[in-house]
């Protein structure tokens, strides 16, 4: 008897059970057994977290739509610590970006923004900055003034507020700054996140060249406020250079194939 | 072997089969695995038999992709159904909920699948070609999506959409709304949208 209590003790300070309260935004969700739904969120107190919603598929499911991918909600999850996944009390829709999942463009990019969150951020570490970018991005969508746009500049603020802000302004091998309209090709490089200049290009491989004016507009874009930077707008070349660019380091960072939607010309849907 | 370790081995097995299934963890497996040990051995042979007969007989309609022991299922034969309505469904488990009804008499397709833009899968070409060739036919005036109202749900009847439209076929998506027996203040506001922009006109009496 004694044993087992005292087992149970133990068993209590290892798992830290707590309930969290906080604003989150779906990122996705898969069937699970009969009638639940696992669904990820990016919260704004833990980042990206985990929670089974019990019964979700059912008619009448007390939760309704507030977990389809792209909602602001209010969560209520009760976290049971460890390896163990945690269980959805409550989440109330904030706002429903139900337009999102209306149309095909919608879907492909706020699609691409939640996955390059999944994929880029650990669990459980939150992070204020991602999580208003995130908001940010599938409200801007919505909208929808230039949504490839919106996506590629999401794009380019998630791998810095990840940590993986590549060196835009200055060579990050002779540390000497680019010049405004300068003519010579500047390299980019996954692997060290970061651009060269043509004198440090030899040598390093694989590179990405890409021109001055995409540089210039990557560095530009990320000093501004994310809705003012909508006013730059890049040519049709420096978006497909960006394309490249994004294409090859996310895949660096990930480890995984991306494929970026936000920047082909036509879409996959008929 | 001893008889006791070739028990155990066996015993062992038959979890980590079940475990194979959908929602059955190492615990419910256990529970399900002694269950059957307690069976009759004729009870026991029963459910292997029938898994043995699901894999042996039943296969997908040529036509439709339901669940046939024949070639063409039942329904794809029916000459009593409605030849001018398909109605489209993601898996053959949601015709069983719609047949259970007994309202539609039109016939059915199968897509086994949806496309999946989150998780990038793509919906199985086979049995969207099928629908495509039914429709080139001619016979059939309505196309009705019955696909879940997920994104992924939602997506496959935008994709199907764009291709059915230019066949000239009429396309409907099932209503989505208020379900029945509930209190609309409980309904969540995209629930609520959705059944206010499915309303319909009250004929008058
Ligand atoms: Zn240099
Ligand atoms: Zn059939």
């Amino acid at each position: 008897m004694n044993a087992r209590l005292e087992g149970r003790g133990s068993l209590l300070r290892d798992d830290v059970m707590a309930l969290l309260t906080t604003e989150a935004i779906v990122l996705g969700g898969i069937r699970l057994g009969e009638a639940d739904k696992l669904v990820t969120f990016f919260s704004l107190k833990r980042g990206k977290v985990k929670g089974v919603a019990a019964g979700a598929r059912r008619m009448k499911s007390r939760f309704g739509a507030s977990l389809e991918p792209f909602t602001h909600c209010h969560l209520i999850l009760f976290e049971k610590g460890g390896d163990k996944l945690g269980r959805i009390n409550q989440a109330d829709i904030i706002r429903s970006n139900q337009s999102l999942r209306e149309d095909w463009t919608c879907i492909e990019l706020a699609s691409q923004m939640v996955n390059l969150v999944t994929q880029i951020t650990p669990d459980i570490e939150p992070n204020m900055e991602i999580f208003k970018l995130l908001l940010q991005g599938l409200e801007l969508l919505a909208v929808g003034e230039d949504r490839r746009l919106t996506t590629l500049l999401f794009i380019n603020r998630l791998v810095a507020y990840s940590g993986y802000q590549p060196h835009w302004d200055h060579c990050l091998k002779c540390r000497q700054a680019f010049k405004a309209g300068a003519s010579a090709a500047v390299y980019f490089s996954s692997i060290s996140g970061g651009t060269v200049c043509s004198n440090c290009a030899k040598g390093i491989r694989p590179l990405i060249p890409i021109s001055h004016a995409t540089r210039a507009f990557l560095s530009a874009s990320q000093k501004m406020d994310y809705v003012r930077s909508h006013r730059l707008k890049p040519s049709p070349v420096m978006t497909q250079e960006m394309g490249a660019l994004f294409n090859d380091y996310i895949s660096s960072i990930t480890g995984r194939r991306f494929q970026n939607f936000a920047l082909e010309t036509g879409t996959t849907c008929p | 072997m001893s008889s006791t370790t070739r028990k155990k081995g066996a015993f062992a097995h038959l979890i980590t089969q079940l475990m194979k299934l959908p929602s059955i963890g190492r615990k419910s497996a256990q529970r399900l695995a002694f269950y059957i040990l307690k069976m009759s051995s004729e009870e026991a042979s029963a459910i292997g038999q029938a898994i043995i007969d699901i894999k042996e007989k039943l296969s997908f309609c040529e036509i439709c992709n339901n669940l046939t022991e024949e070639p063409v299922c039942t329904i794809c034969t029916d000459p009593k159904r409605e030849g001018t309505k398909v109605l489209v469904v993601e898996e053959a488990s949601t015709l069983y909920s719609i047949e259970r009804t007994g309202e539609y008499r039109g016939l059915y397709h199968v897509l086994l699948g949806t496309l999946a833009p989150l998780s990038g899968s793509e919906i199985s070409g086979e049995a969207v070609k099928k629908l495509i060739a039914r429709l080139e036919k001619g016979k059939i005036s309505e196309v009705i999506i019955a696909t879940n109202p997920t994104i992924d749900g939602e997506s496959t009847s935008i994709y199907l959409t764009r291709l059915i439209q230019p066949l000239g076929v009429t396309v409907s998506r099932i209503a989505f709304g208020i379900p029945v027996g509930i209190d609309l203040e409980y309904a969540d506001e995209v629930t609520l949208i959705k059944s206010l922009q499915g309303r319909r006109v009250i004929e008058q009496t």
